[in-house]
């Protein structure tokens, strides 16, 4: 695959005899990443695979709108996020669920997903970050599995590089009662 | 932020690593899976443009339109029906004869706004023909 900038992408993408094959190529270098943020958030992955799909339709109808005042990986990020929890949130509605079961039934359907490998304690470390708020929660999988900068944290979520710090401290203390907790 | 071993001992002892799986091929097929979405949304939305047309009052208006001109083309075609040929006239007119005379056929001619008598040059020379070749007013009915 052609290894293109994101600058030579939107300019083929606005172009229109290039214009699918530009998107085509938008896909490809971003799907991986996108698709694991977005597992991080729902984890069953054929709801994964609906939110991605559903992520690119997104891009592909605002990408002419998209004027690079931020990033295009911010953008895209954004949109992802905005999805999978716009996901989330019409599941709770769909089954008239508070939020916290919501979580319990994403547990439910981790422990039974047959495209999870993870031995016991890995279970437990996603079963702790399960159980955390849903910001708290969103941070720290950014923070700590997908090893991003605050500031590009702080873009993306909208959210101060202070209240993020915050957030994620928190986040790992609780995840450390949680595991400390089930070892006993 | 601290050391993590610090401050989580416990989290910091577990591997960082992706449990997470997909299927075979999935990141390889995934791009055209999208492509097909799009195509499919942008003939979806074709669809829902003619539906939106096709919607029941678009249809009500379409059929009142369709019945008007269905209604304004059988007058008109009727109205044609009503302008009698040459024949019809000729024979009217011979059935007729003691109801008209000369003098009440150049009466309607004057008095009709749409015949312009002031050009005289036309009429001089149909008079010219018609005494030349000794046509009377009968003979003009029969040969209409």
């Amino acid at each position: 695959m052609p290894n293109y900038s994101d600058k030579e992408l939107l300019s083929f993408f606005r172009n229109n005899e290039k214009r699918n094959y530009a998107f085509n190529l938008l896909v490809r270098k971003y799907q991986e990443r996108l698709y694991w943020h977005i597992r991080r958030i729902v984890i069953n992955h054929e709801d994964a695979n609906d939110v991605l799909q559903n992520t690119f339709i997104k891009i592909f109808k605002g990408l002419d709108k998209f004027r690079e005042d931020s990033k295009l990986f911010t953008w895209l990020y954004r949109i992802a996020t905005n999805e999978a929890i716009t996901f989330l949130n019409k599941k709770r509605k769909k089954y008239l669920l508070p939020i916290i079961d919501v979580e319990s039934k994403l547990v439910n359907s981790l422990e039974s997903d047959e495209y999870f490998d993870g031995d016991e304690l890995q279970l437990k470390l996603q079963k702790a970050v399960l159980s955390l708020p849903k910001k708290q929660r969103l941070v720290f999988n950014m923070k700590y599995f997908e090893e991003m900068k605050y500031e590009e944290i702080s873009k993306i979520l909208n959210t101060s590089v202070g209240s993020l710090k915050a957030s994620y401290f928190h986040a790992v203390k609780k995840i450390e009662a949680y595991i400390k907790e089930s070892c006993n | 932020m601290e050391d993590l071993s610090k401050i989580a001992p416990n989290l910091s002892k577990i591997k960082k690593e992706n449990n997470f799986n997909v299927p075979d091929n999935y990141f390889d097929d995934f791009p055209s899976i999208v492509q097909e979405r799009i195509s499919k949304k942008s003939s979806t939305f074709i669809s829902k443009f003619l539906f939106l047309i096709l919607k029941p009052q678009f249809i009500a208006a379409f059929s009142i339109v369709v019945i008007f001109f269905v209604s304004y083309s059988i007058f008109n075609s009727h109205k044609e029906t009503n302008i009698l040929s040459s024949n019809d006239v000729a024979e009217y007119f011979e059935q007729n004869q003691t109801d008209y005379d000369e003098n009440l056929l150049i009466d309607v001619i004057v008095n009709d706004p749409n015949i312009d008598i002031s050009n005289n040059s036309d009429n001089d020379v149909i008079i010219d023909y018609l005494i030349d070749n000794d046509i009377d007013y009968s003979t003009l009915v029969n040969a209409l």
